[in-house]
């Protein structure tokens, strides 16, 4: 296996993904839903009716079952805090998961349906190109956008996170927080 | 010297046989026609040769490989058009063209380009390199493609039904760029049709198969001669009379003879007209007969053709 061979591919499919507004559109909606619009609905719903929906006894239960280490963090907080605190460091992060999923599932499909769906694959399996070499270039096609797309929603969602809390825990910045 | 020798090659998919026992040589230079009808084997049998897919029995070598050992050595030896284009059409020309040209394993970009350049300007297709292929018209795909083939410099090429689809203008471009590939360049090709006018114009030998079966292989013109023993000799004179037709008639070459008094024209039927046509013309001219032109009426390669088909449906 020739590694320049795999990095053709990669860039040759990197080329057709960047063009296609059919892949490109899911794999920066989605990420962009979820950096942006998401903390912006979740951190403003207590500023609408605080009282109800993030009363004390409809969270009781949730507290109490909680890790030991995440109530430590929570200790001394006010409700809304806490509450806040939770939903975006416990539960809209993990969101952040599916994407990589998502991404590389739509390039991949793509990329390797896509070839078969437009003929020519034909041409491209009368090359030399070895199996092996197709292959791994095009699980890297899907694999380094993915990653990339990732990282940088989350860099967003940081950044917007921040933005929207930091009144709210007196200049304290929840991410990047410790693990 | 053989660039491409099959012996009893054979595909079956599941139960169905598409290329049956199939044997085939090719000499360096030639460009060989495969005809046949739709579904006849034509493309499998290509498929099988570029070592796309393997065949289930029978073996073959193409450019000194065997297509079952080596198939990547086959692969980096021959040029083939498949039955699509198959370009990517978010891509532009030159990019297609850059992409495979690296894929066949011409690593200097330079060398590339030079290469990429001379190939589309040979097709008057440089200005318009940096379009994307989706905007190409079926005719300027098609010449794309076969300039796609060309660009590893092999010595075999395949080609796919080249002129399927296209209007006569780019047809004849494409046949201008066959013969000037097999003329100018000494490539050997294989060329898969049931255009039998550009069979009979390309190549210098053909087989003929049908339902995956190959039923004749030869020259256009010994087909031609296999379809019927007797050639036609068309001769126009000036003007007619009953003495003639005598002439003719009594003449010992002619078999059968058929006057169109309207028109003014003898029909005779001989069998070798090497033979017959100087004998002939030479017995009718000395009776005082004003002849205006003659022809030799062949059967062309397409009565052939049907000919063999309909007999093998039968």
């Amino acid at each position: 296996m020739n590694g320049h061979k795999v990095w053709l591919v990669f860039r040759k499919d990197w080329r057709e993904i960047r063009r296609n507004r059919q892949v490109l559109t899911p794999i920066l909606v989605i990420p962009i839903l979820v950096s942006v619009l998401l903390p912006v609905v979740i951190v403003s719903i207590p500023n609408f009716s605080p009282s109800t929906t993030f009363s004390s006894g409809n969270l009781a239960s949730f507290l109490t079952n909680l890790p030991a280490s995440v109530i430590n963090e929570i200790t001394g907080m006010t409700v809304q805090q806490s509450t806040i605190y939770l939903l975006v460091l416990y539960f809209l992060a993990p969101i952040f998961l599916i994407v990589p999923i998502m991404a590389s599932s739509v390039i991949a499909s793509d990329s390797f349906a896509g070839e078969k769906e437009r003929k020519t694959i034909e041409a491209l399996l009368a090359t030399p190109l070895t199996d092996a070499e197709l292959f791994l270039g095009k699980i890297l096609v899907a694999f380094i956008p993915a990653i990339i797309i990732t990282f940088a929603s989350f860099a967003i969602y940081s950044v917007v996170v921040d933005f929207l809390t930091v009144d709210m825990f007196n200049g304290l910045r929840l991410l990047p927080n410790q693990i | 010297m053989f660039s491409v020798v099959a012996e009893g090659l054979t595909r079956k998919f599941n139960s169905f046989t598409a290329v049956q026992n199939l044997n085939l040589k090719i000499e360096e230079g030639e460009v060989f026609g495969l005809l046949g009808p739709n579904g006849a084997g034509k493309t499998t049998t290509l498929r099988m040769l570029a070592a796309l897919i393997s065949p289930t029995e029978g073996s073959a070598t193409v450019a000194g490989f065997d297509i079952r050992r080596d198939p990547s050595k086959v692969r980096q030896n021959v040029g083939i058009l498949t039955e699509n284009p198959s370009l990517y059409e978010r891509l532009s020309a030159f990019e297609n063209m850059d992409f495979f040209a690296e894929a066949y394993g011409i690593t200097d970009a330079n060398e590339r380009h030079l290469r990429i350049r001379e190939a589309l300007e040979f097709l008057s297709l440089w200005n318009r390199r940096n379009d994307k292929v989706a905007n190409y018209s079926k005719g300027m795909k098609q010449k794309l493609a076969i300039a796609r083939t060309t660009l590893h410099k092999p010595k075999i090429l395949f080609l796919d039904e080249p002129t399927a689809g296209l209007d006569p203008e780019s047809s004849k471009e494409i046949r201008d760029l066959i013969t000037q590939l097999s003329e100018r360049e000494k490539r050997t090709i294989l060329l898969c049709t049931h255009h039998l006018e550009d069979a009979e114009k390309l190549c210098s030998r053909v087989l003929i198969m049908n339902r995956s079966k190959a039923l004749v292989t030869g020259t256009p013109e010994e087909l031609q001669e296999k379809a019927s023993s007797q050639t036609i000799i068309k001769i126009q004179l000036k003007e007619f009379s009953p003495k003639i037709i005598d002439v003719a008639k009594q003449n010992s070459q002619a078999k059968m003879v058929n006057a169109n008094t309207q028109e003014g024209t003898l029909l005779i039927n001989v069998n070798d007209p090497r033979v017959a046509t100087p004998e002939i013309v030479y017995d009718l001219v000395k009776n005082g007969a004003k002849i205006l032109s003659v022809n030799v009426l062949r059967p062309s390669l397409e009565d052939t053709y049907l000919k063999l088909i309909k007999e093998e449906i039968r």
